[in-house]
């Protein structure tokens, strides 16, 4: 009762309620009463701490939100850079395969163009496997026997080409040179050469290539 | 009192003193870095960087606001060492060797002020919502400090007669000196 009636003064005190001699015995008893004055005290101090303590709060929530919204666009930031660096690695990477590609096919595109046309005595040949290789292209070259090379009967005749690539099906084809007949033709997918007796061709002379080139070697038995 | 504040610094100070929340950005920009590697040198501490960063900034801001920022170090140093105790005072939590290592930042002072407003805070989340409120009118929330909001004014604001706001008012007041008294930290910080 004595402290809701003292609660009832010191808050009286604080609106400016007590004048005169209320107001002088108010503070009369703040300098001689200690339990009163530590009341007083205590409620000031509450007040002044609820008031801080709402003032941290807010502070505080004030910078979470600025923390988070920092982080975030720093994460945007972060997320931006690593972006950028992931397609510029990917084109990298892309360019790199290419140029692999593209050198064990003769080399770059441009580069490849001006080759084929030097090479004398060369084809472009389309892969038997179109749904693989089908724009790749390849050169095959004839190398032995030259042109005008003599045989004589009982030597091995050796068929030499030079083909990139193992897979394709190559098909060689012997000619009678004089009347243009097919004599011998074999096919093989993997060889680069082929031996024949001469005993399996009558003396004369023969051309040989490739089937669907247009380049050709000739050759005697004599 | 001779402020020794640098020209780098005042524009920190003066858009604190304005609470705006660009300078807020801006100290988070050039100083969170920093302050995470050195917590990430505590090993074993129950805090993160971000709790470390935001408490610590907030005591900086309301020690700037109280004129307690002297200018003795620059702004980012303060800051630095204001979070540092923080990290110190929990890394040492249980050992004595805490009150001397904390002494390196002189103007971080008090910290048993900051922890009795988190007491405040706690204890604030245990009255009900009419309580809170009808405290914080009376306390002058918003207003500056020590200022109270006489009870003609609550009762005209909620709608009550300044009788009814006065027996609300001694209700909560009572409650909440209730559970001031049943802490004994936060008594012992009042009396």
């Amino acid at each position: 009762m004595k402290e809701n009636t003292n609660n009832q003064l010191i808050e009286d005190y604080i609106d400016g309620l007590l004048k005169g001699k209320e107001l002088a015995d108010f503070q009369k008893r703040l300098e001689t009463d200690t339990e009163f004055a530590k009341a007083y005290n205590h409620r000031i101090k509450l007040a002044n701490l609820w008031q801080q303590a709402d003032d941290y709060q807010k502070t505080k929530a004030q910078i979470r939100k600025v923390m988070d919204s920092e982080s975030k666009s720093r994460f945007f930031n972060y997320r931006k850079t690593y972006y950028i660096l992931a397609i510029a690695a990917s084109v990298i990477l892309l360019l790199g395969v290419y140029w692999l590609l593209s050198e064990q096919n003769g080399g770059l595109p441009w580069n490849q163009k001006n080759q084929m046309a030097d090479v004398a005595d060369t084809i472009t040949f389309q892969m038997d496997k179109p749904d693989k290789l089908a724009k790749l292209k390849y050169v095959i070259q004839l190398i032995s026997p030259e042109n005008k090379q003599s045989f004589n009967v009982g030597d091995t005749i050796e068929f030499l080409w030079k083909s990139p690539v193992d897979t394709a099906r190559i098909e060689l084809l012997i000619k009678n040179r004089n009347n243009n007949e097919t004599v011998f033709q074999i096919a093989d997918y993997t060889k680069d050469h082929f031996s024949i007796a001469s005993e399996t061709l009558t003396p004369g002379e023969y051309t040989w290539s490739i089937q669907d080139t247009t380049n050709s070697r000739f050759f005697t038995i004599k | 009192m001779v402020l020794k504040i640098k020209n780098a610094d005042q524009e920190i100070i003066d858009g604190i003193l304005q609470n705006d929340s660009k300078t807020i950005a801006l100290i988070y920009k050039n100083n969170f870095d920093r302050i995470k590697s050195m917590v990430r040198g505590f090993k074993n501490i129950s805090l993160d960087a971000e709790d470390v960063f935001q408490e610590g900034l907030t005591r900086a801001i309301i020690n700037v606001r109280k004129g307690n920022f002297k200018g003795d170090s620059s702004f980012p140093t303060y800051l630095y060492g204001i979070c540092r105790n923080l990290c110190l005072k929990d890394y040492h939590k249980s050992k004595a060797i805490v009150d001397k290592e904390i002494s390196d930042i002189k103007e971080e002072i008090e910290e048993d002020h900051f922890e009795s407003l988190q007491l405040i805070i706690k204890l604030k989340d245990l009255l009900d919502d009419q309580c809170k409120r009808i405290i914080d009118l009376r306390f002058g929330i918003q207003q500056k400090e020590g200022v109270s909001t006489r009870f003609e004014s609550i009762a005209k604001f909620l709608g009550i007669n300044a009788d009814n706001a006065r027996q609300r008012f001694r209700r909560c007041f009572g409650k909440l000196k209730s559970l001031v008294s049943d802490h004994k930290e936060l008594n012992a910080l009042m009396t």
